[in-house]
């Protein structure tokens, strides 16, 4: 059984990486997208104004 | 083609008519000197206006002012169907880019409800035997996604959800 445990990184320079991740901001600024494969691309946006992020874990009810 | 066979036509018709014009105006002189059937005098100015613009337009090197708006028709004709064509194409990509922005109709509204009643409704989620991310559940409650996270942990640590086995 794996552990949750919410990390707050606050800090100028902290970075996420994950499969999934879910965020809400005030602005979403669309970047660019990186040149690849059609099944590859990789694009880029900014996040601006109460940022919040959090890797994504499937949830599901305890088996009791 | 069409279009040209249509311009080709119409430039043919504007020519005969052109010339049924300078026979009739060319037939003036003697009209005016019948007794019998007397000419208005704007008729004869008509005529010699006439004979003036032509003799203008010869110069220029243009039969007539149809001919050059018949011209600049099809060219106008011609340039539309390409901007057509062209607009058509972006108004494509365009679709295809605002279908990758964050629409009107993604807009949600979140409810604002005590946390004790979001943890309800969470808890009520998950009896329901569904694996789901905390994206799932703010969009389904349509619940701020950081308050969502917070009631999942503590439902976690209350031991009532768990991360699902097949992460």
């Amino acid at each position: 059984m794996k552990s949750a445990l919410l990390i707050v990184h606050r800090n100028i320079g902290d970075a996420l990486r994950g499969e999934k991740i879910a965020v809400k901001a005030e602005k979403i600024r669309m970047g660019n997208v990186q040149a690849g494969s059609s099944h590859h691309q990789i694009q880029t946006l900014t996040l601006e104004d109460k940022v919040f992020c959090i890797i994504e874990i499937p949830l599901a009810a305890s088996r009791k | 083609m069409q279009q040209i066979k249509t311009d080709a036509a119409a430039l043919a018709q504007v020519r005969r008519q052109m010339r049924s014009i300078e026979e009739i105006a060319q037939d003036l002189p003697e009209l005016s000197s019948s007794e019998t059937l007397p000419i208005p005098k704007y008729v004869i100015e008509v005529k010699s206006h006439f004979f003036n613009w032509k003799a203008g337009a010869s110069e220029l090197g243009t039969y007539s002012p149809y001919e050059t708006i018949i011209r600049e028709n099809a060219e106008l004709r011609l340039e539309n169907r390409k901007l057509a064509t062209i607009a058509a194409k972006l108004d494509k990509r365009m679709n295809i880019l605002e279908s990758k922005l964050p629409g009107e109709e993604n807009v949600v509204v979140l409810r604002e409800i005590t946390r004790e009643e979001a943890k309800a409704e969470i808890a009520n989620l998950f009896s329901e035997g569904q694996t789901l991310y905390y994206s799932d559940i703010a969009t389904k409650l349509r619940l701020d996604l950081e308050l969502v996270v917070d009631i999942c942990n503590e439902l976690m640590s209350e031991g009532e959800i768990s991360v699902a086995d097949s992460a």
